[in-house]
């Protein structure tokens, strides 16, 4: 078990956006958190990634408790993030989006400070989709299309060399060809040993990576399995049915 | 040789075609354009005094050298971090109060006492600009903008232990006119090399990055505040320094020393040079510190001078004069001879 979500509270006003929620990850999987707009899944990573308090509950990661450490805290001890709205330095060419990263104290711990921040970082946009060559790298970020910047995301986590990778929504708003290219890659993130939590609004495309799913409703875990359970579930159906139908 | 087509290109174009990254030069032309936006301003700057001898442009141009290194310093933070701070004078107050609290009251030598001053300033100011960081965008510009306010208030409540309105007098000031002139265009240059090493290595990218976007840099697992606490300081210690030089150079300090007027004059030297350039709020400086000694009957209304100088400019030019001039050079001409 590398990470424990135990009791989670957190309220914005009236809303209680995450509602008593716990579950356990363990190393190397990968766990899909689903449910429907306004549902608490962004709040879900939010507070895990330290960028806001949860108002009750605990976060433990690996045994060690790291509930209210601040964002950068949480992301040198191993917990990387992606925004469900692309967050690119948008004044800045691509390639040091992900040079950023590679100062971190994290990443000069664990690389020595040898090596040359930029090499790394082409290989790395190259890792998640980016053409070794192409304009895009030296472009300033904020000039690229939708798909590219979400990449940039995955690249900035990855950058960090981090133990969980935290995805929010990674693959919205991407085109079927898209798709189909980021999940494969997202296996043989998981294959290398990396553990994903990835929040995804459309069931089917992470049915198939996902070993377990959990399922939110207005900030309350209604159900946890694997993807074959959650998909028959009785509930689910009639949640995501009687919000639009997403489910098929 | 068969006579070519004349045609004319930009002068740049060429060293660029021809190399990525080294200089290979071919002609005195392209020597001269390269290296005589960098070399000539500073030896104008150091000959000065050598073609110019009235001690009043000697002391205007001093006064433009001050203003120049207190703008640069303040580029570090307004242009490369976000940090838009309004309430700058905080650093020039508190180097120039501790330098003369240790000049005057304890005795210890000006060649201390000013690097001495500059350090502990910059604690001072980082300590009281600490809080402000709370706050974002517009509202760190407000909370900085009460800061030296309130230095002045605290010093007038403190008049046996600050001296008050009165200020503290009697600092060592062992130069001439001349001399001052060195020390404070010397400060000036070596600001200026120093702090283009900070902000154009990956220090600077890390600003530059929490200006663009602060959750960006958190979530790459950067530690923003110490980043920022840390430029503070550095930009103080630069802010401070100077000071501390206008300290003894008065042989006087006071509660002026905090004025909001330094403030806003650096923040519309800098808009007029150009943000975010380093050179460009030193540029600004020497203009408008100029400017102001020509228009002696605009000196009352200074302020508003600046805040008109800011609106125009942020209307028709927001990229400031130095990128402009950058610009215009750039298209100089040769003629080449086709072949
Ligand atoms: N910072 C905030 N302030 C106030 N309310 C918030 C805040 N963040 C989220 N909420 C509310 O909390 C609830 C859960 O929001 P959240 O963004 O976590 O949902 P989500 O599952 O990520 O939705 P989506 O699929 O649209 O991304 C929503 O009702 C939202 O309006
Ligand atoms: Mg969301």
């Amino acid at each position: 078990m590398i990470l424990k979500i135990d009791n989670l509270h957190k309220r914005f006003g009236g809303i209680k956006a995450i509602d008593d929620v716990s579950f356990t990850v363990n190393e190397g999987e990968i766990i899909a958190v689903v449910g429907p707009n306004g549902a608490g899944k962004t709040t879900l990573l939010n507070l895990i990634s330290g960028f806001i308090k949860p108002d009750k509950g605990k976060i433990l990661f690996k045994g060690r408790d790291i509930t209210g450490m601040s964002p950068s805290k949480i992301a040198e001890l191993g917990i990387a993030r992606t925004f469900q709205i692309p967050r690119p330095l948008h004044k800045l060419p691509t390639i040091f989006n992900i040079v950023i990263p590679l100062l971190s104290p994290r990443v000069k711990r664990l690389t020595g400070g040898v090596g040359d921040e930029l090499v790394r970082a082409i290989d790395i946009l190259e890792e998640v989709g980016f053409e070794r060559d192409s304009d895009y790298i030296r472009k300033p970020a904020g000039l690229l299309p939708h798909g590219y910047l979400k990449r940039i995301e995955l690249a900035r986590a990855l950058a960090l060399r981090p133990e969980i990778l935290l995805l929010d929504e990674l693959l919205s708003g991407l085109s079927r060809p898209e798709v189909t290219s980021i999940l494969p890659l997202l296996t043989r993130l998981k294959d290398r040993g990396f553990t994903i939590i990835m929040v995804e609004h459309r069931v089917r495309d992470v049915s198939a990576i996902a070993d377990r799913m959990i399922v939110l409703n207005e900030g309350v875990k209604i159900m946890e399995g694997t993807p074959e359970e959650v998909m028959t579930n009785e509930k689910v159906i009639e949640i995501y049915v009687g919000r639009r139908g997403e489910l098929a | 040789m068969a006579k070519g087509r004349e045609r004319i290109e930009r002068l740049d174009r060429g060293i660029r075609a021809r190399t990525r990254d080294m200089y290979a030069l071919m002609s005195y032309a392209e020597i001269i354009y390269l290296i005589g936006p960098r070399i000539i301003p500073p030896i104008l700057l150091l000959v000065f005094p050598l073609i110019i001898s009235d001690p009043y442009w000697l002391l205007v141009m001093s006064y433009a050298a001050f203003y120049g290194v207190a703008s640069i310093s303040w580029d570090i933070l307004g242009g490369f971090t976000g940090l838009v701070s309004f309430g700058h004078a905080l650093f020039i107050g508190f180097g120039g109060y501790s330098a003369a609290i240790l000049n005057a009251w304890y005795g210890v030598p000006i060649y201390l006492s000013i690097p001495l001053g500059a350090l502990i300033g910059a604690g001072l100011g980082t300590l009281v600009f600490a809080p402000c960081l709370r706050t974002k965008g517009a509202y760190f510009s407000l909370a900085s903008l009460v800061a030296p306010l309130v230095m002045i208030g605290v010093i007038y409540a403190s008049a046996e232990i600050l001296g008050g309105e009165e200020g503290i007098y009697g600092m060592a000031n062992p130069f001439n006119d001349v001399q001052w002139y060195y020390i404070f265009t010397i400060t000036l240059l070596v600001s200026f090399l120093v702090i283009r090493k900070v902000v154009y290595g990956k220090f600077g990218l890390i600003l530059q990055a929490i200006r663009d976007n602060e959750p960006a840099v958190k979530a790459s697992g950067i530690n923003v505040v110490k980043y920022k606490l840390i430029t503070l300081f550095i930009s103080g210690v630069f802010a401070s320094f100077v000071g501390a030089l206008q300290a003894h150079r008065l042989a006087f300090v006071g509660p002026t020393f905090f004025n909001l007027l330094h403030s806003v004059s650096i923040i519309a030297m800098s808009t007029l040079g150009g943000i975010a350039t380093i050179v460009g709020p030193a540029l600004g400086a020497y203009i408008l510190v100029i400017l102001t000694e020509y228009l002696r009957i605009l000196q009352d209304v200074r302020m508003l001078l600046y805040a008109i100088i800011l609106i125009i400019l942020l209307i028709f030019r927001p990229e400031g004069l130095f990128r402009y001039l950058e610009r215009i050079y750039n298209t100089f001409e040769r003629k080449v001879v086709e072949e």
